[in-house]
């Protein structure tokens, strides 16, 4: 297998992956709440992935997967994801991979990071409206702590499959 | 044998009627069974009981085989009769509840002549925490389009159709922050703006708008759709005022609602894919 077909066969393992774990979130999870909050996984996801790629494929793979939220997720308005995630892994990609190695707390961060591009283009598009700053930034706060939760099986899985096709 | 029953055959003959008169004089002058009858059983009882045991324990055991046989017959039977009921029951109650549904779907069609209904299941439930979401089963497919509004069974406003596609459609509801929709009280029949709010969509609850100064809105109040401008259908009940508050300014009033459903609960919604304009 030439490089390209390699690099093809990864993204289709990183997408079958995170299937897996969407589908696994919503048959295990539904629509509890916790602390108030609902999990949010397409953000873990995307920063554990972009935190284990080079940075092309890592902004490549953010503006797909926010086109792919935007097209299936309600958003605040169309381009939301497609924007927050292409910042957030070339963010990731580069300034994170230079202040951290690659593992859990790189993985951690990055998510963190996503969350606050994420909700920071949220809290933006609300303030107009007159929604109180604090409540958004509390709300943005536990769904970030929640959804970090997510880590511990998302974290493994794709580590994974990046070794498998890094060897 | 021949040679033994002419030899002896005399002798045993009277010996035997010796015995059977002897029996029988001593049956006859008895109370109770002949001393050789009273020895015979005696010495014969314990094999009969042991006979009678063993035999017994045979019959049981073969009793036992041909019960257990028969029970595990009768138990795969009757498994297969639960899981028939079981199955039937199901079918029943799912048809109970469909029924319950074109019942209530039937009412509110007889009450709103003017409403083209369609009705979708509820597939998914809000999936982010900064908007409060349905996505129903059916699109364009049944007609449905963007701004149409969605009611429960009982009628009441649900949301308003934001997104759509061939077999599904996403429903921003009425305490989702991009929700806005022209409101009126229905006691006093003043005009309002229903509008969704950041701080009460955690509480799933709304906000009513632009209230005149000496509006009297009262705790308790229903507030329905307006119907101005042609875009949502009128009298539509959005919710029920829980308070009236006053804003940060200190300027404009603004009345608290809670809506008439539980959205977490909602199963069957029906979206209004047409309705009568009021001018």
């Amino acid at each position: 297998m030439n490089v390209r077909q390699t690099a093809a066969l990864k993204w289709t393992f990183y997408a079958l992956a995170a299937l897996l774990l969407c589908f696994l979130r919503r048959l295990l999870l539904g629509s509890a709440l916790f602390w108030g909050v609902l999990p949010f996984l397409p953000p873990v996801l995307l920063a554990t992935e972009a935190s284990l790629e080079q940075p092309k494929p890592a902004v490549l793979s953010g503006i797909v997967f926010g086109a792919l939220c935007d097209l299936v997720l309600p958003t605040s308005f169309p381009c939301l994801y497609t924007l927050a995630f292409t910042c957030s892994s070339l963010l990731t990609a580069t300034v994170m991979s230079s202040l951290l190695q690659k593992g859990l707390a790189r993985a951690f961060f990055s998510s963190v990071l996503t969350f606050a591009i994420v909700d920071l283009f949220k809290i933006l598009f609300l303030l107009p409206r007159g929604a109180a700053v604090p409540a958004m930034l509390f709300l943005f706060l536990r769904e970030t702590l929640i959804s970090c939760v997510l880590l511990l099986p998302s974290y493994p899985l794709l580590r994974a499959v990046h070794r498998f096709f890094a060897d | 044998m021949k040679e033994f029953f002419r030899q002896h055959g005399l002798r045993i003959l009277a010996a035997a009627a010796a015995v059977a008169v002897l029996l029988s004089v001593l049956t006859y002058f008895s109370s109770t069974s002949s001393v050789l009858e009273n020895i015979a059983g005696v010495l014969t009882s314990p094999f009969r009981a042991a006979a009678t045991a063993v035999s017994d324990w045979v019959d049981d055991k073969q009793q036992y085989y041909e019960d257990v046989t028969a029970l595990k017959e009768e138990n795969a039977a009757l498994k297969k009769e639960i899981a028939e009921l079981r199955a039937q029951q199901r079918q029943a109650q799912a048809d109970s509840e469909e029924n319950q549904l074109f019942r209530k779907l039937l009412k509110l069609q007889e009450q709103r002549r003017d409403f083209t209904f369609v009705s979708a299941a509820v597939l998914a439930h809000s999936e982010d925490n900064w908007t409060s979401s349905l996505t129903l089963s059916h699109g364009t497919d049944q007609d449905i389009a963007v701004g149409d509004c969605v009611v429960s069974a009982e009628g009441y406003l649900v949301g308003v159709v934001s997104k759509v596609g061939l077999n599904w459609s996403t429903v921003l509801t009425v305490v989702d922050t991009d929700t806005e929709l022209g409101a009126r009280i229905f006691r006093t029949g003043e005009i309002a703006v229903a509008e969704g709010d950041f701080s009460l969509m955690g509480e799933g609850k709304l906000k009513l708008s632009y209230l005149k100064a000496d509006e009297e809105v009262l705790i308790g109040d229903q507030i329905v759709t307006s119907g101005l401008g042609g875009y949502y259908p009128s009298g539509l009940v959005i919710g029920s005022v829980e308070s009236v508050q006053t804003d940060d300014d200190g300027l404009a009033r603004y009345a608290v609602l809670a809506p008439m459903v539980d959205f977490d609960a909602l199963t069957e919604l029906f979206v209004i894919v047409d309705h009568d304009i009021v001018e």
